[in-house]
């Protein structure tokens, strides 16, 4: 087969790229039932994204020193129209929604006094400039607290939501007071069953509602990690650091009466809490606060406590764990590891 | 943020066609006719067809339609000029790249680790992108040129 190559011309007017297509992206291609687009932001920052309906990949450009050309294979010649000289990798990355640019609402009473906006920004214009698939924003717009009301979207303070959450669960158990069940209430919780005639009556916006169902409830289930999580933030981030006794005890009091559900700390208050003295005092910590840098984030968390268990440092530093390296192999490029009994223990080098 | 839907329909039909049922089937094309060579180093090629060429150098080029996936205007044509002969060995992927005739580079067929997409992005306006094709095998040439003896 001969070959030839072009040269130079003005004649083109698409740029054609070579994509690395991991095992997601070519499955879409060969099924052929999803959307696949890209989303860039107009911004400096921030990179191009690759999105199927449930996934979403970073792009970045590798460039190459070889010449690799794309040939048009006829049966006697090759002909070459096109050298690339890099090329376009996917990479895993966490979907984004621009929370900043979203107004709070912080009292129940604004909801009275925001207007009706005919051009607000909508759940759908936020997701535009999302650098999330559908599903994945989906599912961040219930954990972020963001709602669309009267044509705009507004993120939802913490408070208003543990407020909401707490007039729900305390209708769901007088429900099950009601009907005669008071010691089946935690089953009944499992198969909820409300419309909104019945929240209704509660005086909370129907947006804060279905938000609250969003988050907390899985298919018709309650999820008391959730529930638990919300309800125990709120005592952390108001003492900060207390003894675990006293948390527990604060805890099991801010939680409706008759909602006993089990309480497993390292389960659902994961990433926003650590202990020390001998597991006898509990404190929180905000990931967010942390370095993005790896050797700085491992030198404020040590400075906090000198030896952590591999589960307990995990969710301080899986956001900087860029590569996807196991946990115990990621530690150890930056701390001592040791095995002590059952329990793995990370310390400083 | 902008969005550009890509469109992934040929991709998809090149993908499920069963090996033989394109004319450009072998063992490096896809079904629709592209393929991959690798080669290392540049390739140093003058700006435009050069004047006053002999007739044996004439000979080197041709003259070609811009294929439709470059361009939508109609009937451009192109210069290219002919840098070598390729011969492959369907069984056994080794590949042969015959530079004018003074060298030849050794090289085989590879499947690639990841597929390669070809995408294809307009120059211009907010037109879909497209995902014309998925390049499963390349034929690379890691090796330095030798001489033809």
């Amino acid at each position: 087969m001969d070959l030839y190559v072009s040269l130079p011309s003005s004649n083109c007017n698409y740029d054609l790229r070579l994509l690395t297509l991991n095992d997601e992206i070519l499955e879409t291609v060969r099924n052929g039932k999803e959307r696949l687009y890209i989303k860039a932001t107009s911004e400096r920052k921030g990179c191009p994204v690759v999105c199927t309906d449930s996934k979403t990949f970073k792009i970045r450009q590798q460039n190459q020193s070889n010449c690799v050309m794309l040939l048009n294979v006829d049966d006697s010649t090759g002909l070459s129209f096109d050298r690339f000289s890099s090329r376009l990798i996917l990479e895993d990355t966490s979907p984004e929604v621009p929370v900043a640019k979203l107004a709070k609402i912080t009292d129940m009473d604004q909801f009275t006094s925001l207007q009706v906006k005919d051009d607000g920004y909508t759940l759908e214009k936020l997701f535009e400039d999302s650098a999330a698939s559908r599903l994945e924003f989906d599912n961040l717009v219930p954990s972020r607290q963001i709602i669309e009301y009267r044509g705009s979207c507004y993120t939802v303070d913490d408070k208003l939501v543990t407020a909401c959450l707490e007039k729900m669960l305390e209708l769901l158990i007088k429900r099950g007071i009601d009907s005669g069940n008071e010691l089946e209430i935690m089953k009944k919780l499992e198969e909820i069953d409300v419309g909104w005639e019945e929240w209704s009556c509660l005086n909370i916006p129907e947006e804060l509602v279905n938000l609250c169902i969003a988050k907390f409830i899985e298919s018709g289930k309650l999820e008391h990690d959730l529930v638990v999580r919300q309800f125990g933030l709120e005592v952390l981030k108001k003492h900060r650091d207390l003894k675990m006794d006293d948390f527990l005890i604060n805890l099991k009091l801010r939680l409706p009466f008759n909602y006993s559900p089990e309480i497993d700390l390292k389960r659902s208050m994961r990433g926003a809490f650590f202990t020390y003295k001998d597991d006898t005092m509990i404190s929180y910590l905000d990931e967010s606060l942390l370095s993005e840098e790896p050797p700085r984030r491992f030198q404020q968390l040590f400075a906090l406590k000198q030896q952590w268990e591999v589960d307990e440092i995990e969710p301080f530093v899986d956001r900087i764990n860029k590569h996807g390296l196991k946990i115990e192999k990621f530690l150890l490029k930056y701390c001592k590891v040791r095995r002590m009994g059952r329990r793995q223990l990370v310390g400083r080098r | 943020m902008p969005t550009r839907e890509i469109n992934y329909q040929q991709a998809t039909q090149s993908l499920t066609l069963e090996y033989g049922q394109s004319k450009y089937s072998n063992v490096v094309s896809t079904n629709s006719g592209l393929a991959l060579v690798e080669i290392q180093g540049e390739l140093n090629l003058p700006a435009k067809k050069p004047e006053g060429l002999k007739e044996e150098e004439e000979r080197l080029f041709i003259e070609r339609k811009v294929p439709s996936i470059y361009s939508d205007v109609n009937d451009p044509t192109v210069d290219l000029v002919k840098f070598g002969r390729l011969e492959l060995d369907e069984r056994s992927g080794h590949a042969v790249l015959f530079i004018s005739t003074s060298q030849r580079l050794e090289g085989k067929v590879e499947k690639l680790d990841h597929p390669l997409g070809i995408l294809r992005i307009s120059r211009e306006g907010d037109e879909m992108c497209e995902l014309l094709d998925v390049i499963e095998r390349r034929v690379v040439f890691r090796n330095r040129p030798l001489p033809i003896m």
